[in-house]
């Protein structure tokens, strides 16, 4: 039992002084102390459209105002788009409680006061300040889902013309300038008297529009801060209750988003552009350094860096250029056959992709993507190309993006390196 | 059954590493490698001796050294090292790793069987460069790294004869083995390139044999061994590059030792291998020249602690190194100076060996030069 004990011992001793040792590898550096053959070579190829790439439409209205998750308001903005701002809202309260000499009391007859309507911006979406939001009584009813700029209501049963086109206006309620185009939120006060019409179940909500021509800016919320003054209550307490829209709000707007010109590939925007394309990813290219001469290889052949489709973007008309950051995404489509309605697969690029305004190129990555179809025939070639976040069905921007019909594909590889045995 | 489980795991632990040598030099750069001295850490501490001593004992390097084992026993042996890089072009690194594995076991009266398994040639190295490329107009970052990652290993299945009452005799068949892997790294750091890492793997196959004899007079010991025969191929798993073939070296071994005092030991061992056989094989990358070792050590017994017997060990070495560093330099020499110490446990059933070495390799003239710090442990059991 000893002896086994102590040869336990010693061979624990052994591999505690193995463990506690580092074992590093003995490392050069420097070009000339790379073997012969071992420093790799790395390669650029710019392939152009017409090799690799064929529109084969581009096609919208997947989405409508009421499921974006803001309001445009705009103006002759470019002298051509103006839009306005449809909400009614719901949720007003039927009592309130306050608090008196400590006790909870409950007042179902109280008084709005003056209010806010607290509109938060999207700084990134403003174009020109200063510029003057203004808040209109809305006299016609209308229809969140189907209302347009000529249109109060359109659906199967009911067709309402606005009477007056872009949202029938009653009185002008309140307007507010917004001078600091970083500003995140514009507040404007509204009358207690017109609280309490919006607050009517009859109510068909206000109308938000830009006083100046050739302004816009996109509003991510809208909430009414009602001030109420419950008539049992000392006539210093005021009560705020907060007021939304739910889904009662939506933006009418003219002209409608443009449709790409022929070739030019449109993405996203309110009516969710998106543009089915072909692509042939399994190119080939030259196997040696630059300035040897050589033939071609497959891609298969070679250590893919990034393989990137460059767009080049191009002004899109009517004043629906995108202000704020258009996240593009590359969908595969299985059934291309299906042209518009045709469903979209799993996304294709390497990464998250935005276009921001003011970018000259839009590099795609799909160096994975090329990497699997070269290793696999039967994957569909057909994708498109949209405006999308992950999991989210409403259009990210009010904005589209057009990018020139002649893209062109870079590839970066790097050719495999092999040290001869000595 | 508990010595058989403790060889066992003995076995096992030293399994784990010791076919894959780690890398103790910069050297491992160069020709075929950095050739690997299988010796445990008694001959460490008496200078690296390759053969000689005359009391028997597990050996790699000559088959005749086990005869005379009275029972089955187990060697294992566990070696650092820290290594400084003179130059500008390296770093200091420190490693770890067990060089040598053997056992032995007594059949009958006079033969003595044994399986040892050792590293023959480290190939563990790699070099890194910084730089920058242009793509699409702009330069953008890289950074290479070649790795040159395992080593040629080698089993040794050999047995030993008690032929005459002072003269043992033995004779080995080595199975060379293992495996080299070249990966090649390109980063582009901050750039959001995809890196691209390429491998290659050769596998190192070879067979040899070896043959060894010792005489023991009273005073003194003498022995010498042999190896070689056939060649070392590399075989490629990547159909992008070629295989090749090197010619084993034969390595000559002959080593004694003397008792110059009733507890003095002197040892000496001299080798020779001929790798300039493989010169021409290896032209392009400066050639090889046969390489020499001479080494020795002086023991002494006299010491003990807690009543058991604690030998010292003194020596030093001389090596010419057969792997050329620059094209145009001249071959590496390797000088080290040796002590050490051992320990006996359970009356003889386990033996405790420690080493400690300082040496220099290369100079200016080499192209290289790099000094070193070795401690190895050696642990040996007897199935008594």
């Amino acid at each position: 039992m000893q002896r086994r004990f102590l040869f336990s011992g010693l061979l624990a001793a052994l591999a505690l002084a193995a463990g506690a040792c580092a074992d590093e590898t003995p490392t050069l550096s420097g070009e000339d102390q790379f073997p012969p053959g071992s420093i790799p070579i790395t390669r650029e190829v710019i392939i152009p459209a017409s090799e690799f790439i064929r529109s084969l439409g581009s096609f919208s209205g997947y989405t409508s105002a009421v499921d974006a998750p803001y309001v445009v308001l705009a103006n002759q903005y470019e002298g051509a788009l103006s839009a306005h701002a449809l909400a009614r809202f719901t949720g007003f309260p039927i009592n309130v409680s306050y608090v008196r000499n400590g006790a909870t009391r409950q007042d179902s007859f109280f008084t709005y006061v003056d209010s806010r309507l607290v509109l938060g911006v999207d700084s990134a979406a403003v174009a020109g300040v200063p510029l003057t939001v203004q808040v209109w009584e809305a006299v016609q009813r209308w229809d969140a889902f189907s209302a347009t700029w000529t249109m109060a209501v359109d659906t199967a049963g009911d067709r309402t013309p606005w009477t007056e086109p872009g949202g029938t206006r009653g009185a002008l309620i309140a307007q507010q300038t917004l001078t600091d185009a970083d500003a995140d939120s514009l507040v404007i006060t509204i009358p207690g008297a017109a609280v309490e019409r919006l607050a009517d179940s009859t109510s068909n909500g206000i109308v938000l529009t830009i006083a100046e021509t050739g302004k816009r800016i996109d509003v991510a919320d809208v909430l009414l801060r009602a001030a109420i003054r419950p008539d049992s209550a000392s006539p210093d307490t005021t009560i705020i209750v907060t007021v939304r829209t739910g889904p009662f709000r939506t933006t009418v707007y003219t002209p409608e988003q443009p449709d790409a010109p022929m070739g030019t590939f449109a993405v996203g925007g309110i009516r969710s552009a998106r543009t089915l394309l072909e692509l042939d990813l399994e190119q080939t290219v030259p196997g040696c350094a630059e300035g040897e001469t050589c033939g071609e290889v497959p891609l298969s052949e070679v250590q893919l860096n990034q393989v990137a489709i460059l767009l080049r973007p191009t002004t899109v008309p009517s004043g629906f250029g995108a202000l704020n950051s258009v996240p593009i995404a590359l969908r595969l489509v299985e059934e291309p056959e299906l042209g518009r309605v045709a469903p979209l697969g799993q996304t294709s690029l390497d990464r998250d992709i935005t276009f921001a305004p003011g970018d000259t190129v839009v590099v795609l990555p799909v160096t994975s993507l090329t990497a699997t179809l070269a290793a696999n025939d039967s994957i569909p070639r057909t994708f498109a190309l949209v405006s999308e976040l992950p999991q989210i069905d409403a259009p990210p921007t009010f904005g589209a993006a057009f990018f020139d019909p002649a893209p062109r594909l870079r590839i970066i590889y790097t050719l495999r390196a092999r040290r001869p045995l000595p | 059954m508990t010595i058989a489980r403790t060889l066992g795991a003995a076995a096992a632990l030293s399994l784990l590493s010791a076919g894959s040598a780690h890398a103790q030099s910069l050297l491992s750069a160069r020709g075929l490698g950095l050739p690997l001295e299988p010796v445990d850490a008694r001959a460490r501490g008496l200078g690296g001796i390759s053969l000689g001593l005359p009391d028997p004992a597990m050996s790699l390097v000559n088959p005749a050294g086990a005869v005379g084992l009275a029972v089955a026993g187990l060697s294992v042996t566990f070696q650092s090292d820290n290594v400084a890089g003179e130059g500008e072009d390296s770093d200091d690194f420190s490693t770890a790793r067990f060089p040598v594995v053997q056992a032995a076991f007594p059949i009958g009266e006079r033969f003595v069987g044994m399986l040892g398994y050792g590293a023959v040639l480290d190939q563990n190295w790699a070099v890194t460069r910084e730089d920058s490329l242009d793509i699409s107009g702009s330069r953008t970052a890289i950074v290479d790294r070649f790795r040159s990652s395992g080593g040629v290993a080698r089993l040794r299945a050999g047995a030993g004869y008690h032929l005459l009452p002072r003269l043992d005799v033995g004779v080995a068949m080595d199975i060379y083995s293992g495996v080299a892997a070249d990966t090649i790294f390109r980063v582009f750091p901050g750039s959001g390139f995809s890196p691209s890492v390429t491998a290659t793997t050769y596998e190192w196959r070879g067979l040899g044999f070896g043959a060894g004899a010792r005489w023991r007079g009273d005073a003194f010991s003498l022995a010498a061994a042999v190896s070689g025969g056939g060649t070392l191929k590399a075989a490629a798993r990547d159909s992008g590059v070629v295989d090749r073939e090197y010619t084993l070296p034969v390595q000559v071994d002959v080593g004694g030792s003397a008792r110059i005092a009733q507890q003095a030991l002197v040892a000496v061992s001299g080798r020779w291998a001929g790798w300039s056989a493989a010169d021409e094989d290896l032209a392009a990358s400066g050639g090889a020249r046969d390489a020499m070792q001479v080494a020795g050590g002086v023991e002494y017994e006299g010491m003990r602690f807690l009543g058991r017997p604690l030998p010292l060990r003194l020596g030093g070495r001389f090596a010419r190194l057969p792997f050329r560093w620059t094209e145009d330099g001249e071959f590496p020499d390797e000088r080290a100076l040796t002590a050490g110490l051992g320990m006996v446990f359970g009356g003889g059933a386990a033996t405790l060996d420690l080493s400690g070495e300082r040496g220099v390799r290369g100079g200016d003239a080499v192209g290289l030069e790099e000094s070193f710090w070795r401690v190895s442990l050696s642990l040996s059991l007897l199935g008594r």
